[in-house]
């Protein structure tokens, strides 16, 4: 299940509010991998050992057959804090990890600061999808490298993001019609590390506390109740499969053959575990789920190729059909009589 | 290393299909930087009615 960050979607463009679509899939399919905007709800979370957490630049890996994932009892978290937060958010972010550590069991540590500020600056592309940068990526891959070298197998990494209180954007977003506009720079952080390291890792952006908002949207709530967005990524990597190249698999593992379906918002097509599926031909369910893309299977001109949801509810019937192996054209009609060739 | 952002307008050619076109814009992108994070943002008409033209977003690493 992929819903790309930073597009607006309707459903999981906002705080983790996919997550109920992901359950439900999670039930239907038996098996779901999906990533950190869909399972990520800042101080809300929900685990269940039928839903992998696989960071997007894991996932696109996946998805083209170059990584497979590998089952673990329990990730080793190391967190990775930016120079450029200040001290009291910075305490904030190491009392979260304590309390996961007492509270739940994870096992977190050791704890790096980047040797500089990372400087991130966010951005919007021309579809109108959040994008944006970081200024010394050199940095974060340096304390990413030490946390492994120190026997991290997974990363939480803190970055401080500009408060932009008071924007129209935010305030959009925070009433439920706007582009979440830190997922862009999050997921460029989140898939460095990935792709330098190859160990899963998820982002939580270190921010000022918002004042309150009392038409506040309740799939932006998840945001608000705490002083971090630290937990979810923890709870996420603590048992966040590793990842490993397709070559060196064993028969254990999951390779992205044995991907059944890939589910997918409608107008998010064009994203790279997308046409990986249409290239592989992996079926492919796309759902109306209104985003701020219009990349759809008739755009691409793979229409028959393509099945359609109106629903996330109907995607896990269309899944739970594709599991069972009941014909699909025996659940529509009108059901055509057979015929033969000539 | 440097990240930057990153908007390709490009034609679609005629005779690739969507089931090759993940390689095709990878390949595309290579030629400024190495694809850190894209996607194909929108598939729009060519004015000249000569198909279809690609809108590409991307982060790179150069």
């Amino acid at each position: 299940m992929v819903v790309p960050t930073g597009i607006g979607c309707a459903i999981g463009g906002y705080a983790g509010d996919a997550l109920p679509s992901a359950r439900l899939l999670a039930a239907a399919s038996g098996c779901l991998i999906t990533h950190p905007n869909v399972m990520n709800g800042a101080s809300l979370y929900w685990k269940d050992q039928r839903i992998h957490y696989v960071e997007g630049y894991g996932l696109d890996r996946f998805a083209a057959g170059d990584w497979a994932l590998r089952s673990v009892r329990q990730q080793r978290i190391g967190l990775l804090l930016d120079a450029g937060i200040e001290p009291e958010l910075r305490h904030r972010h190491l009392q979260v990890a304590d309390g996961c550590r007492a509270t739940l069991g994870l096992e977190i540590g050791p704890v790096v600061t980047s040797d500089e500020p990372l400087g991130v600056h966010l951005g919007l592309g021309q579809s109108g999808a959040s994008w944006g940068t970081l200024e010394r990526p050199d940095s974060l891959l340096r304390a990413g490298e030490r946390l492994k070298a120190n026997g991290a197998t997974a990363i939480a990494v803190v970055a401080r993001f500009p408060d932009d209180q008071g924007s129209e954007a935010l305030q959009a977003y925070r009433h439920g019609s706007g582009v979440d506009a830190l997922a862009g720079a999050e997921a460029v952080i989140s898939h460095l590390l990935v792709r330098h390291l190859q160990i899963p890792c998820a982002h939580a952006p270190a921010l000022s506390v918002l004042p309150l908002d009392p038409q506040l949207d309740p799939r932006a709530a998840g945001e608000e109740l705490g002083y971090t967005f630290l937990a979810c990524v923890l709870v996420g990597l603590s048992q966040a499969p590793a990842l490993v190249q397709s070559s060196a698999a064993k028969a254990s593992e999951l390779l992205g053959d044995e991907l059944g379906v890939l589910v997918v918002p409608e107008g998010a097509l064009g994203g790279e575990a997308a046409l990986a599926c249409l290239e592989r031909r992996v079926p492919v369910i796309s759902v109306a789920n209104p985003s701020v893309l219009e990349v759809t299977s008739t755009a691409l001109g793979v229409g028959s190729a393509v099945l359609h949801a109106g629903s996330y509810a109907e995607a896990a019937g269309l899944v739970l059909a594709l599991r069972e192996g009941v014909s699909l054209s025996a659940l529509m009609r009108p059901l055509s009589a057979l015929k033969e060739l000539e | 290393m440097r990240l930057t952002s990153k908007t390709l307008t490009l034609p679609w050619p005629k005779d690739l299909k969507a089931s090759d076109l993940r390689r095709w814009v990878k390949d595309q992108l290579r030629i400024h930087g190495d694809p850190l994070r894209w996607a194909i943002t929108a598939v729009n008409d060519s004015a000249q009615d000569c198909g279809a033209v690609l809108q590409i977003e991307a982060v790179l690493i150069e």
